[in-house]
């Protein structure tokens, strides 16, 4: 099943690679930024969460 | 609310890619009504200063100035095509990022719970996938008396999702991640 979804994805980057870079943007209408990019403010906070994350992989 | 999602990549909406570093694409979805609509997702492309591999994922449909309305509730005909290709797209984009992680909020309690039904109900297929964690965000005690927590100072605790774990709505994660496995 994954060599397939494996496949689409690579055709799909593929087919994007040669459309570029837009030349448009799109917004979000709640904001750009994240609950969590709210939540860490600091740079100790940061590190910290990336090292929770990482170890649980 | 859309409860009974079952993610298939075998069954989803043709993706329009309008970025070639996969951060926009776009999909017509059938509703219920007769009529369609035009989704969009959105993978933020503006890097956070201490967290710059997590990046959001922002969904709904595109109105006319190119602004993605993630409030609106809509009744898709097909709950699962929708979610298979956002999955699709998430996918893409990670498999392109392997060093990225996805975020996904959870920003209110019908829209959590929505995840994290969809999250546990497709957990096999999911997880062959990506590596799914969900976020906690855990105030700061000050006193134990009324007011007495610190708003300002929030810890946030990611958890590796486990297949079967029965959380109470109000217990529901903040945050969803995902990457590559």
């Amino acid at each position: 099943m994954k060599e397939k979804i494996l496949k689409e994805a690579e055709a799909l980057a593929k087919k994007a690679k040669a459309i570029g870079k837009a030349d448009f943007k799109i917004t979000v209408k709640s904001g750009e930024t994240s609950s969590l990019g709210k939540v860490i403010t600091t740079k100790e906070q940061g590190e910290f969460f990336m090292k929770m994350l990482k170890a649980l992989e | 609310m859309a409860l009974n999602i079952k993610v298939n990549l075998d069954n989803h909406y043709e993706l329009q890619l309008a970025d070639g570093d996969l951060r926009y694409s776009i999909f017509e979805s059938a509703l219920t009504n007769g009529n369609t609509s035009r989704l969009g997702i959105k993978i933020s492309s503006e890097q956070h200063p201490y967290m710059p591999n997590v990046h959001n994922l922002a969904l709904g449909p595109v109105n006319e100035k190119n602004e993605i309305d993630d409030y609106i509730k809509l009744t898709h005909q097909d709950h699962s095509k929708v979610f298979s290709t956002i999955v699709l797209a998430g996918f893409t984009f990670l498999n392109n990022h392997k060093d990225k992680y996805l975020g996904i909020d959870g920003s209110d309690t019908s829209r959590a719970y929505m995840y994290y039904r969809c999250i546990q109900n497709n957990f096999e297929y999911l997880n062959t996938l990506f590596n799914i964690f969900g976020v906690n965000y855990y105030l700061r005690v000050l006193r134990d008396e009324p007011g007495g927590f610190d708003r300002q100072d929030v810890l946030a605790m990611p958890k590796l999702i486990q297949k079967g774990e029965i959380l109470p709505p109000v217990k529901l994660y903040n945050y969803f991640i995902f990457n590559i496995k």
